[in-house]
């Protein structure tokens, strides 16, 4: 379907395509349909894995694993970089943070670190997870994982 | 106010009533009244509370957060979520610069009805469950 831009002139006769057209916009702006405008404070991508299994997502393509623990997230489009202060950072942003472990008395605290990759194509994320405490640390596979990535200048362009 | 399913047919003499009902859905479309499309890549439900466990400020989708432990806590929602849904969250933690200790959020169960988890913090030579305010957001497509 995708989002119409429906437009009315002064005199025109409404007709039921029109209206109805009006109407069926929400639902494609809920789904982000092709030519739904972005928008403010709406996810750019999201995200929610197990290993390299994708539970669900949107403008995600593929988690790939680099060794248990470490993974890129995948784009189905292109970020790019911007300069802020004089640094360079990419378009997009993240949150992230993953359920870890099912055990209440669990002893760690775990991480769940992005990176820049640095060098164009800008393409995927890498991220990693990690736990450690007093005694020990390591890498770990992520029961499920959520990471979410808005514009960073927050006009939806990228 | 409910999502209204409009149609409109060829002909059709467009009334006041189902004017207004499509004006009306634009405010039942932002507030995802029940029966309106559900908006992707936003969250589903979201708290705040102290570090004692009572929420702060506003919440959606949420009836209520109680301390189940020292630093534990189980959050409940208003909503039951069917399948993998996901968590993000924030927190407030830590005694200033001569504070070393890292620390985090351990979610350790998620529910359908509700999620528990605790703040935990560590460095190289100790570690233990800590109790602090917390915002939490949960996502499902």
């Amino acid at each position: 379907m995708g989002f119409e831009n429906v437009s009315f002139q002064f005199g025109d006769t409404l007709t039921d395509s029109a209206m109805s057209a009006v109407q069926s916009n929400f639902t494609a702006f809920a789904n982000k349909e092709t030519g739904v405008t972005p928008t403010f404070n709406r996810a750019k991508a999201i995200l929610n894995y197990s290993g390299t299994t994708i539970n669900f997502s949107d403008g995600v393509s593929s988690v790939t694993q680099n060794f248990a623990g470490s993974y890129n997230i995948n784009f189905t489009f292109t970020y790019s970089m911007v300069t802020v202060n004089s640094v360079n950072l990419p378009s997009i942003y993240a949150l992230g943070n993953a359920h870890d472990t099912t055990q209440s008395d669990n002893q760690f605290v775990y991480s769940m670190p992005f990176f820049n990759i640095g060098t164009a194509p800008y393409t995927y994320f890498p991220v990693m997870h990690h736990f450690f405490n007093n005694t020990q640390d390591s890498y770990n596979v992520p029961i499920s994982a959520t990471a979410v990535f808005f514009e960073r200048n927050e006009t939806g362009v990228s | 106010m409910a999502f209204t399913a409009l149609s409109f047919s060829s002909g059709e003499v467009l009334t006041s009533s189902k004017m207004n009902l499509l004006m009306s859905n634009f405010k039942s479309f932002a507030n995802q009244d029940a029966t309106a499309p559900t908006i992707t890549n936003i969250p589903r439900a979201w708290v705040n509370h102290d570090a004692a466990a009572t929420m702060v400020g506003s919440q959606y989708n949420i009836t209520s957060v109680s301390d189940i432990g020292f630093g534990k806590y189980q959050t409940n929602f208003s909503i039951v979520f069917s399948g993998t849904y996901g968590a993000t969250w924030g927190f407030r933690a830590g005694g200033g610069q001569g504070d070393n200790r890292m620390r985090n959020i351990t979610l350790y169960t998620m529910a359908s009805t509700y999620v528990q988890y605790k703040g935990r913090n560590s460095t190289t030579q100790q570690s233990g469950d800590e109790e602090f305010p917390m915002s939490l957001v949960f996502w499902q497509e």
